[in-house]
Parts: structure tokens; C-alpha cells; sequence
């Protein structure tokens, strides 16, 4: 039954009807459709939905609509006037505050409430005040200077510029190298950006999934009549109802169904699907469906999955639950660790992560007349999701349309095809109407595909000197029930520890293992953090042990430009060596290493990464990114049209850079629209750091191909020659005679008007025969390869083993920068993941595999209180591979975190923890191991 | 997720939210619902009626008379945060609220709301049950006043009646040269949840100690008495308790070893008892500090 309500919102009156179970964020988005305020956990814990009541802050998650009756509520909708921006929401713009915009609007409301209380707070207190709303892309960095620059907005004083020198390859651009703000960043912070969850189509259908609650079983029986027969419910599908064809990542292992079939591998396995009126008669029919099961033995333990005799997960396939198995060997292992002075061995463990983007996973499906089907979701990878429904729907691409809508970070939590992306379309299909599927925070944890659990034993052998002359790792990777990205991520695991530090001989020995909880996949730095963390360890230990500086036995082993590695990897432009020596000169590290008093703690790791993967996912020889250019008749705008999907990281605008640098016109005069498979050109998406350089390449070959056919009507008018011609901020000139030129509108109507439509196209492929021709050779190879240092300095509480990060200097080679304050925010918002995973995060199950902290109250991430300070720097650098010489951040700059993390805390204490996360406990148990050891 | 149909009751007055609460058959009261609507959204607690505690003015009054202070139950966290009158007068229970979730759970949930939730985390009680604070249970028929100590029965277990509504905590005035404080452990810096914590309230009588109460969170099914400390504490001097003779190790290990922690994820048992140690001793000696402070 409904009660009737009034509040004001934003100045507004309602006399509204709410059942009483309405929140007053289902009230906001579903009744009055302001669905700026976000809804991110449901639960209180994430601030992603805070309003402002009667003038505080509040969580409209957990407040009634009833419980507003009479109250005056504030929402980001009601922040700007008019078209005009309130100076909070100019500075999260200007400052670069926003990236995936999820959190933006909960935080910038948290912020004016606070700013209204004390308006000149210093940054501690901003750090206090924001910190009970999440951010998963920042590290909070940018959003603490941008509440600092409203302050100053705010009282009426010019905030200071940031002093930033350009590098030296960005010297000569106009709009590449420059930190510019997100294209996408003002309708993120005024609650504009629409997000899949907040589009409601006419109607439309809610869907929900009924999960395994056994970790291992055989379902004998499903009974649905009941929840068939319940008002509301238009539609309910169980595995019988839908296709045999397996679906997954990797096409040699498609072993996830639809639905599941026969079998449920872990708790949260799929076993069927509602569609009704709303989500309250999806859960009621959701408990109507009887599944009987019969239990079977279930496995948790990677090392107990392989033993023989263990529960099997699939019957019929992966021996011993082994998945994925590699084996690789290069150069002489014997011979190298026989040429060795110094060897030592040691095994680590990492921990059971998940991305955690501040946006659940939504989809929302439509079919129309014609037997076509269009599905808007949060997706990193438009073309690979089009793909995988192809193959499971039985369509050509061309009866599918994939939209990414604004995607609230992914970190590859979003990188492949989920459930929701073919239910929904199923039972849209079965009911004849759209049909909306969201996760709720704990159904994504269920899904997973975080970060691999893994099991490292590492052994390196150096002579007196330092250099390595053998490396031997054997990783054992937990994946959970499917694959998902297992294989590549147990390829990768092995791949990327060549590139970084030069050593001859290699053997690596990787196992991915099923086992009965949720399927790990792809996190940030993808299957490479964990043996990255063990390297950066063992490398420092060992240099303790030969009295070597940590830093001085990196410098030694250092990548070098034009190398090609022992597993046939090719490197071109590396400045490896300057980062280390910048980190060394900024951390002030010779004056700390080996001085700081007891507690305190200075660490080095280092990291790098592809910039974009060399092979595609499945076999295909489509350009992995593609870019297409439409300029307006008039000349005044191009639009730039890209498949690649900007999900927070800044890709259109990167993207937008690097088209308009190669047209000669400025950034105010190109837009972009990306990531929907029936207007833009194929992209593989956001995933193996890949967009800044294919992306970007292909968009600035499409802009060259622009200015050659501007240049063609140019030289007309300018009586001149085409290549004599020179383009730049909006004007087309005579090299040789600047002062002749001609406004680049006016030739581009020119152009126009004589020839039609001013297109152009772009693509790009990375080079042909990349990598070796051993098997998985291909995992690892990439068209360039970023290299970063970090240096981490900390504080240890010796009695209860808390953690203080107090410093991190880093210093990434990622080419020429193409946008510096992207490339910042993605550097402080993976020092502040990668610091989160380390100290806090980990997923937890009790014994019959039920996830225990499937929320953001017990899973804990990283607060802006926790932040540390952050330096980071961006090294001269050139890459003749990428576009105007960039290559990747996103993920290189989570490596070198937890090695420098993880060694500045061994510095600290005087002991070192091997498995991840360094929780205090840990600590302090490691701590008081080593007193006992004294005192005997 | 969703919150089932219910019946929403919002009566401005005790004696009606009593009655409704009586009448119901499974009736709830809600305060500031920042533990209530999660553990029905999670589908932990059901209920047929929602009695909401919004408009009763009086639960949201700060009072004092020359014996006590009086805290209405409905005063959010931020309400104690914000009081000169409980900043001046009792700056531990200020603390203790201001490390409560975050800025937006202190807005809206209550202090009377956490006390009557009852987990054995709350960072409420350990320091109102040092204060020996009263709680004040009103129903329709009357009003009983117990104390916090027996209120809290076990985790999630309080000693409230169907038709009883918190309505204030009563706090006795600190005696001259008496201070008090409380510290807790949380995993990361905001929004944590205590793994452990330490609650010290102490009294000096011409430099001796004359009453002294140390209650230990989240450590036990409800905070812990630590008696046998309390009793090692009391007749000492100030110098004693601030000197450097072992005294204090001793009295926190009495003090760890009056809990009865579990292994959660939090952490072990065993940490636990670890950290009360380290908690205890730098609220003794917080709240030592404090009472030279006071005279």
C-alpha cells in the first residue's frame, strides 16, 4: 500500500506515492527519475548515493522515502544553476576529480555539505570529511586538490596553477601533452552521465538470477510452476530452456552454460532466471523455485584440487583440476644457476582480490520487429561481448547492437560477457519486452573475475655483482570454477616477468587450478602483480644478502631500449633506467635507506606492462582498433567515432587529443562517440592497457587522412602545394610563409561542397609476427612496453602492526604523455588500489565455500583517510610504435605498488611477510616471531 | 534488493510508539536505521510494523542537572560529535562517536539505536558503560531505569521490552579529578568497525585512585568489565599508575586476559587479545592525563 509524501527537491515541491519499502534513493531515481544520485552498494558503506537532508549529508540508500516526509532534500541535479556549474563541480572538472564520474555525484554532494559547515578546511580535514565515499579510479588524490581549488573558488580567490613542464616530445603539440580536462567529466559532475541502471525504457521487465547455494552439486530437480504461477512474473528460465553452446573468455576453454546444466561448480553458479514487473516479484518468485540438489564433495584449496583423488570439478576435462598448464623453458636454466655466486629461493602468496568499480554490472536488453536485439550495458569490451552473443544467440553481428552506456570503472571486472548480458536478452526475447538485469554489490562478488589467488616460488641466481643469471618461477593460480581469462592469465603470469630486467635463462612453470568458489579473471596488471611482487622481494632480499643497494642492483639487471628477451619479447623504447634513478633522487632514498629508526621503512619495486596486447582474444585479423572522422559541413566540429570504450580512464579524450593534434584543429572542436557497435567501427575495448596506443593510432591516422583532404582544398585556395602545408589550432598555413594562411573551417566546407562528406578512417594492427613461436608465445607480446619505479616509504606501529603509508615517489615511462593529468590519475588511483589490495583486501569463504565479506563493510578498500601522499612524475620518453610516441599507465602503474609496498614494510620491521595482505595481525605476529627468535 | 511491505507507524509521542509497538505483532522501532534497513535489506530481520522514533521531539534533548547528564537516545552521533555541552563535559563519548562508520552514518544513526542493536562491536558502549551510564526505558505503562551494564545481555541481546522505547542515557557527572577516554583498533583509517577497543574511566582522591572502570569492545559477546584490573588499579597513586614499574603491563594483561575474543575476519582471538593490551594501556594513560587536566 502506498503513502503519500511531500518533499522538496532542489527547490522542487512533490506530492509523492511511496510504498513503504521505498528508500529515498529508489524514490530519487525510480519515482522522480534524478538519477544523478547513484546506488552503489545498497548498504550504507559506499557513499556513492549521498544526498543532502535538512542540510547534512546522509546515505539515501538506508533512509526511508517515508522517513523524508516533509524534508528538503538536495541532489546533484540541483547543485548548478542553469547551465552554469557550481564551483565544486568546476573544480572535480578542472582538476581532473573525475574518472569513471560513479562516485562523483555522492561526493561532490558529501563535499558541499561539508564546505557549507567549514569553509576553509586544510587537506587533513578534506581527507576526514570525504572518506566515508569510495573512489576505486582516483586514489582521491585529484579529488582533495579539487575540493582545495573550490575552497579558493569559493572565497573568491584564483586558485594556484599547477607548474608543469611538458616533455620534451610533446615540446611542438598544441593539444597532445596538455592536461586537459575530461570531455566527459562536466556531465559526470552535474549528474548528467547516464549510466545503464539509469535508463528505463517503456515497459520494460526487471530480471533477476537464482545462485547455487552448495559449492559443489548435482541438481536433481528444478520445480518453477510456482514462481510461473506468482503475479508479476512474465517469464522464468532454467538450463533445460536454453542453448548447449558454452560460452566463456578464451575460446580454447568455453566451459561456462547459460544456465547451469546438470551441475553447480560453486556457490553463486547460475541456475535460473526471472523476469517480472519489478525486482520485489523477481526475488519473491526467486524463492518459489524449488532446486534439489545432491551434494557433492567440493575442493577450495588450489594445492588439495590437484592431488589425485580430489573432487573433480568437470568430469570430462582439466585432469586433476588443472586447467591451464605451462611450461616453458628458456635459454639454459642449469647453466645459469650454475654461473651463479648467489642464489636464493622463496615463495610467496597473493591474495584473493576483486576489482570492486563503484559500478554494479547492468543490462538491459530490447528486441525489436525485425528479429534484432539491442543491449545497452557497462562493458569494457563492446566487440567482445558482440562476438561471444553472436556465438551463443546464433546471429550475425549485424543482428545484435551492442551500447556501452557510461561505464563506472571496470578494472577488468567488466572485460568479457557476464550473465546479465545474455539473460537479459533471453528472457527479452521470451517476454517480448525490454528487460533491465543489475547486480546487486554481493551478486558481483558472486560472478568474480578478480584477481587470481597465487602461489609463487621464485628463485633467482645473481653473480657478486648483481647480475641475474637465472630466474625460475613456479606459480600456481586459483581460478575458481570456469576460466574466464585463466589461460591468458596464466600465460601472462609467467610472460611479463622478462621484461624488465635483463637475464638469459628462464624456466617458468604455471598451473591454473579449478576449484569450487567464484571464477577469477582479469584485475588490473593481469595475472603479472602477484610474481611481480615476489620478483621485486626476492630481488631486494637478495641484494641484502650480497650487501648490494636495492636500487643499485635494479640499475644493474635494467631493461634497456632495443632488446629483444629471453621468451622473444621485443622492447623498443624503455627509459627504465630514469625512472629509477628519478625515484632514487625525489624519495631522498640515500639519505633513508638503512637510517630511518625502527618502524619506519623505504622500499623500491618497479613494474611495467603491455601497451596492448599483441594477438586479439580470439582469432581474428580485423585492425584491433579502429577510428572513424566525421567533420560538420561548416567545418566548426569533428566527431571522432571509435569502438574503444572510455570507462573512467579517459580514453575518448586521449583519443579526441591525438585526432585533433593530427587535424590541426584545437580540442573544443572534437567530440567523440564510442563503444556502440552499430555507429562506431570495430574496437577490441579497454583491456591490456591497449587504447592510448592502438586506439590512439588509428584515431590519428583517421585525422591525418582529414587534414590531407582539407589540405587538398587548402592548397587550392592558398595557391600552394599540399605538402608545403602546415595545420595547427584551427588554421592552415604555408609552412615556409606562415603569415599565409586560411582558417581550417573555411576548407573544410570548400571541401565539402565539392566532394561531399569530409570523412576519414583510421586503424591500426600491431606489427605482424610478434613473439615467439613456442606455445602461448603469444601472451606477453605487445607493440611497446611501459616501464615504471616506485619508491615507498612508511610508518609501523610495533605494538598493534598497523601500517602508516606515508610516501610514494613513482616515475612511469609511458611515452609522450598524452594527456599528463590522465595519466597522473591513473597513476595515484593505482598506487591506491594496488596499497588497498596489499594491506587490506581479501575475499573470504567459510568451509562450504559461502563468500563471508561480499560487501564494502567487510571486504574494506582503501579510504581517502588512508591515502598517502603521492609524487608521481612522467619521464622524457618516445615511442616510435604509438601515437605521437605514447604508450600505456592503467595497469603498469599498479605493478611496481606492491613489491615497494611489501619492502618497505620488511625495512620497517626488520621481517618480511610473504603472503598477501600485510594485515596487521601479520605484522605483528612476524614481529613478535622474531623477538622469540632473540630471546633463544 | 528490496524492503518488504510493512506497516509504518510514525507517532509523536512515547506513549503512542509504545502502544503501536505493544499492539503489533512483530513491531520495530526505527531511529536512525543505519543498522536496521541493512539487516532487513540483507534479510537478517523481518517485521511487520516500522514505528518510526522521527518526530518525538524529546529523544533528541541534551540535558544536565548538577547529579547527571541526560542524552536523549534519537541524538545522532554527530549530535554527541557536535555538542559543546558533551565535548566539555564528556569528551570520550564525543570521540567514541566521532570514530563511529562515516560522516554520513554519524548523521543519521543514534546513539540510542546502537546501544539497542547491541553489537558487541558498538563503540558507544564500552564508554558509556565506563561511565556506569544509565539507560532510560519508557513504555506506555512507565518508565525503568537500568543500568547499561545489565541493559547489554549478549551480542544482538538487550534487556528492552516489546513496548519499550530507549528514550535517554544518563550519564552521572564526572567527579572533580576524574578523567576518561576511549581508543579503538580499526583496520583502515575511516569507516571501520572496532576490532578491538578500550574504555577507561578513573578517579583520583588526593592522588589516589578512589574508583576506576575499564570496559573492553568487541572482544566478547557484549563489552567486558575487566574487574580484575579495575581491582589491581584501585588505591594506586598517580605516580604509580604513570610510572615505569611494570604496574601497567600488568594490569593490561589482566585487563586481555577478562576477554574472551573470537577468530573473525577481522582477526584472531589471539590479536585480539594483543591489541587490548596496547589499547588499554594508552587509554589508562589518556584518561590519567585527563583528570590533571580536570583539576
Amino acid at each position: 500500500m502506498k503513502q503519500i509524501i511531500n518533499i522538496n527537491v532542489n527547490g522542487t515541491d512533490y506530492e509523492v506515492a511511496v510504498k513503504s519499502g521505498t528508500t529515498l534513493l529508489d524514490l530519487l531515481r525510480e519515482e522522480l527519475r534524478l538519477t544523478g544520485t547513484k546506488k552503489g552498494c545498497e548498504l550504507g558503506d559506499c557513499g556513492a548515493c549521498t544526498i543532502i537532508m535538512n542540510g547534512i549529508a546522509v546515505n539515501s540508500c538506508i533512509v526511508l522515502a517515508l522517513e523524508a516526509d516533509g524534508k528538503n532534500i538536495q541532489t546533484i541535479e540541483g547543485l548548478a544553476s542553469g547551465n552554469e556549474m557550481h564551483p565544486l563541480q568546476r573544480a572535480f572538472v578542472e582538476k581532473g576529480g573525475i574518472q569513471c564520474g560513479y562516485c562523483t555525484p555522492g561526493m561532490i554532494m558529501r563535499t558541499k555539505a561539508f564546505l557549507d559547515e567549514n569553509p576553509n578546511p586544510n587537506s587533513e580535514e578534506i581527507k576526514q570529511a570525504i572518506s566515508g565515499n569510495l573512489c576505486r579510479c582516483t586514489g582521491y588524490t585529484k579529488i582533495v586538490e579539487a575540493v582545495e581549488t573550490a575552497v579558493e573558488y569559493l572565497n573568491g580567490r584564483t586558485p594556484k596553477e599547477i607548474e608543469f613542464a611538458p616533455q620534451k616530445s610533446a615540446m611542438n603539440l598544441s593539444v597532445v601533452g596538455k592536461r586537459l580536462p575530461k570531455k566527459d567529466a562536466p556531465d559526470k559532475a552535474t549528474g548528467r552521465a547516464i549510466y545503464t541502471d539509469d535508463i528505463v525504457l517503456p515497459d520494460m521487465l526487471y530480471g533477476k538470477l537464482i545462485y547455487s547455494p552448495h559449492a559443489h552439486a548435482r541438481i536433481i530437480s528444478i520445480d518453477t510452476s510456482e514462481a510461473e504461477a506468482l503475479q508479476g512474473v512474465k517469464a522464468v528460465l532454467t538450463g533445460k530452456d536454453v542453448t548447449d553452446i558454452t560460452w566463456g573468455t578464451s575460446p580454447p576453454r568455453y566451459d561456462e552454460n547459460v544456465l547451469a546444466k546438470n551441475k553447480v561448480r560453486y556457490v553463486g553458479d547460475v541456475v535460473a532466471a526471472v523476469a517480472a514487473v519489478d525486482e520485489e516479484t523477481c526475488y519473491k518468485a526467486l524463492n518459489l523455485i524449488k532446486v534439489k540438489y545432491e551434494e557433492l564433495p567440493a575442493v577450495f584449496d588450489p594445492i588439495e584440487a590437484m592431488k589425485d583423488g580430489a573432487p573433480r570439478l568437470f568430469d570430462d576435462k582439466y585432469e586433476n583440476n588443472i586447467n591451464t598448464r605451462v611450461d616453458h623453458h628458456f635459454g639454459d636454466i642449469e647453466k645459469g644457476f650454475a654461473e651463479a655466486d648467489f642464489i636464493k629461493e622463496a615463495t610467496f602468496v597473493g591474495n584473493r582480490v576483486y576489482q570492486n568499480p563503484m559500478e554494479p554490472h547492468c543490462a538491459i536488453a530490447e528486441w525489436d520487429r525485425h528479429g534484432r536485439v539491442t543491449l545497452h550495458t557497462s562493458t569494457q569490451v563492446v566487440h567482445y561481448v558482440h562476438h561471444q552473443l553472436s556465438r551463443i544467440l546464433d546471429l550475425p553481428l549485424g543482428n545484435i547492437r551492442i551500447i556501452m552506456t557510461n561505464c563506472g570503472g571496470g578494472f577488468g571486472s567488466k572485460a568479457a560477457t557476464n550473465y546479465l548480458e545474455i539473460l537479459s536478452i533471453l528472457l527479452a526475447k521470451k517476454t517480448g519486452k525490454p528487460v533491465k538485469m543489475r547486480y546487486s554489490r554481493e551478486e558481483m562478488y558472486l560472478y568474480g573475475r578478480g584477481r587470481h589467488k597465487q602461489y609463487i616460488t621464485l628463485k633467482i641466481g645473481v653473480k657478486k655483482d648483481g647480475t641475474i643469471t637465472a630466474v625460475q618461477q613456479k606459480a600456481i593460480l586459483e581460478g575458481g570454477a570456469y576460466s574466464s581469462f585463466g589461460i591468458v592469465s596464466t600465460y601472462y603470469a609467467g610472460s611479463m616477468i622478462a621484461t624488465l630486467y635483463k637475464f638469459p635463462n628462464y624456466k617458468y612453470d604455471g598451473y591454473r587450478v579449478n576449484t569450487n568458489l567464484p571464477p577469477c579473471g582479469a584485475m588490473r596488471g593481469h595475472g603479472t602483480p602477484f610474481p611481480r611482487f615476489a620478483f621485486e622481494s626476492l630481488l631486494s632480499m637478495i641484494a641484502d644478502e650480497i650487501g648490494m643497494d636495492h636500487i643499485d642492483i635494479r640499475l644493474k639487471n635494467a631493461m634497456t631500449p632495443e632488446y629483444h628477451t629471453c621468451n622473444d619479447l621485443d622492447i623498443h623504447s624503455c627509459e627504465f633506467k630514469a625512472c629509477l634513478e628519478l625515484v632514487r633522487k625525489k624519495s631522498g632514498w640515500d639519505m633513508k635507506k638503512g637510517k630511518l629508526p625502527k618502524g619506519r621503512g623505504i622500499g623500491i619495486g618497479c613494474g611495467g606492462f603491455v601497451s596492448g596486447a599483441g594477438y586479439p582474444i580470439y582469432r581474428s585479423k580485423f585492425p584491433h582498433s579502429n577510428a572513424t572522422i566525421k567533420v560538420e559541413e561548416d567545418g566548426s566540429k569533428a566527431i571522432l567515432f571509435v569502438g574503444d570504450a572510455d570507462i573512467g580512464q579517459g580514453s575518448d579524450t586521449v583519443l579526441a587529443q591525438a585526432a585533433a593534434e593530427a587535424m590541426g584543429i584545437s580540442y573544443d572542436r572534437i567530440s567523440v562517440i564510442s563503444a556502440d557497435s552499430d555507429i562506431t567501427p570495430l574496437g577490441f575495448g579497454a583491456y591490456s592497457s591497449r587504447v592510448t596506443l592502438m586506439g590512439g593510432n588509428a584515431s590519428k591516422m583517421a585525422g591525418e587522412e582529414i587534414k590531407m583532404k582539407v589540405f587538398s582544398t587548402a592548397a587550392l585556395l592558398l595557391n600552394s602545394q599540399i605538402e608545403n602545408l602546415e595545420a595547427k589550432n584551427n588554421i592552415i598555413y604555408i609552412k615556409v610563409k606562415p603569415e599565409s594562411f586560411i582558417p581550417w573551417e573555411t576548407a573544410a566546407t570548400e571541401y565539402f561542397s565539392k566532394n561531399g562528406p569530409l570523412i576519414g578512417k583510421g586503424h591500426y594492427s600491431p606489427p605482424e609476427g610478434l613473439g615467439g613461436n613456442y606455445k602461448g608465445a603469444a601472451v606477453g607480446t605487445s607493440p611497446a612496453y611501459s616501464f615504471s619505479a616506485t619508491v615507498c616509504e612508511v610508518e609501523v606501529n610495533m605494538e598493534t602492526g598497523k601500517v602508516k603509508v606515508l610516501n610514494f615517489w613513482d616515475a612511469h615511462d609511458c611515452g609522450t604523455a598524452i594527456n599528463p593529468m590522465a595519466v597522473e590519475g591513473q597513476v595515484e588511483g593505482a598506487i591506491v588500489m594496488g596499497m588497498s589490495e596489499v594491506l587490506f583486501e581479501d575475499e573470504v569463504f567459510d568451509k562450504n565455500g559461502k563468500m563471508l565479506n561480499a560487501d564494502l563493510h567487510n571486504y574494506i578498500i582503501a579510504t581517502s583517510a588512508d591515502m598517502p601522499e603521492i609524487h608521481s612524475t612522467i619521464v622524457d620518453s618516445y615511442e616510435p610504435e604509438g601515437p605521437f610516441g605514447a604508450k600505456e599507465v592503467g595497469e603498469g602503474a599498479t605493478l611496481p605498488v606492491f613489491g615497494a609496498l611489501a619492502n618497505a614494510i620488511a625495512d620497517a620491521i626488520g621481517v618480511r611477510i610473504y603472503n598477501l595482505p600485510i594485515t596487521p595481525q601479520k605484522i605483528l605476529d612476524a614481529i613478535n616471531s622474531t623477538k622469540l627468535k632473540d630471546k633463544v | 534488493m528490496y524492503i518488504q511491505d510493512f506497516i509504518y507507524h510514525k507517532p509523536d509521542s512515547i506513549h503512542d510508539a509504545s502502544k503501536i509497538l505493544e499492539q503489533s505483532e512483530n513491531g520495530m522501532p526505527l531511529a536512525g536505521g543505519t543498522d536496521l534497513l541493512v539487516e532487513v535489506k540483507k534479510g537478517i530481520r523481518k517485521f511487520s510494523d516500522l514505528v518510526s522514533l522521527s518526530e518525538i521531539p524529546e529523544l533528541k534533548i541534551i540535558d544536565a542537572d548538577t547529579q547527571n547528564i541526560y542524552i536523549g537516545a534519537g541524538l545522532t552521533h554527530n549530535g554527541l560529535v557536535y555538542s559543546e555541552l558533551i565535548k566539555n563535559k564528556i569528551p570520550a563519548l564525543s570521540e567514541a562517536a566521532s570514530k563511529i562508520g562515516s560522516e554520513q552514518v554519524r548523521n543519521t544513526g543514534t546513539v540510542g539505536g546502537n546501544l539497542c542493536t547491541g553489537a558487541s562491536c558498538a563503540d558507544t558502549a564500552p564508554i558509556l558503560m565506563a561511565y556506569d551510564a544509565q539507560v532510560e526505558l519508557t513504555s506506555y505503562q512507565g518508565k525503568r531505569t537500568i543500568s547499561l551494564r545489565k541493559f547489554i545481555i549478549s551480542h544482538h541481546k538487550t534487556d528492552i521490552k516489546k513496548n519499550e522505547i530507549m528514550t535517554r542515557i544518563i550519564i552521572p557527572k564526572q567527579k572533580k579529578s576524574s578523567g576518561a577516554s576511549f581508543v579503538k583498533f580499526g583496520l583502515r583509517e575511516a569507516s571501520s568497525i572496532s576490532v578491538a577497543s578500550s574504555a577507561v574511566m578513573i578517579e583520583f582522591v588526593s592522588g589516589v585512585c578512589k574508583n576506576v572502570s575499564i570496559v573492553i569492545g568487541a572482544c566478547a559477546p557484549t563489552p567486558v568489565i575487566s574487574e580484575n584490573a579495575n581491582n589491581l588499579i584501585l588505591g594506586k597513586t598517580i605516580d604509580e599508575l604513570t610510572g615505569n614499574t611494570g604496574l601497567i603491563e600488568s594490569i593490561v594483561a589482566i585487563a586481555s586476559n577478562d576477554t574472551i575474543p573470537i577468530d573473525d575476519i577481522r582477526g584472531s582471538a589471539d590479536y585480539r587479545r594483543q591489541l587490548v593490551k596496547v589499547l588499554t594501556k594508552q587509554a589508562l594513560a589518556l584518561a590519567i592525563e585527563r583528570t590533571k587536566i580536570l583539576n
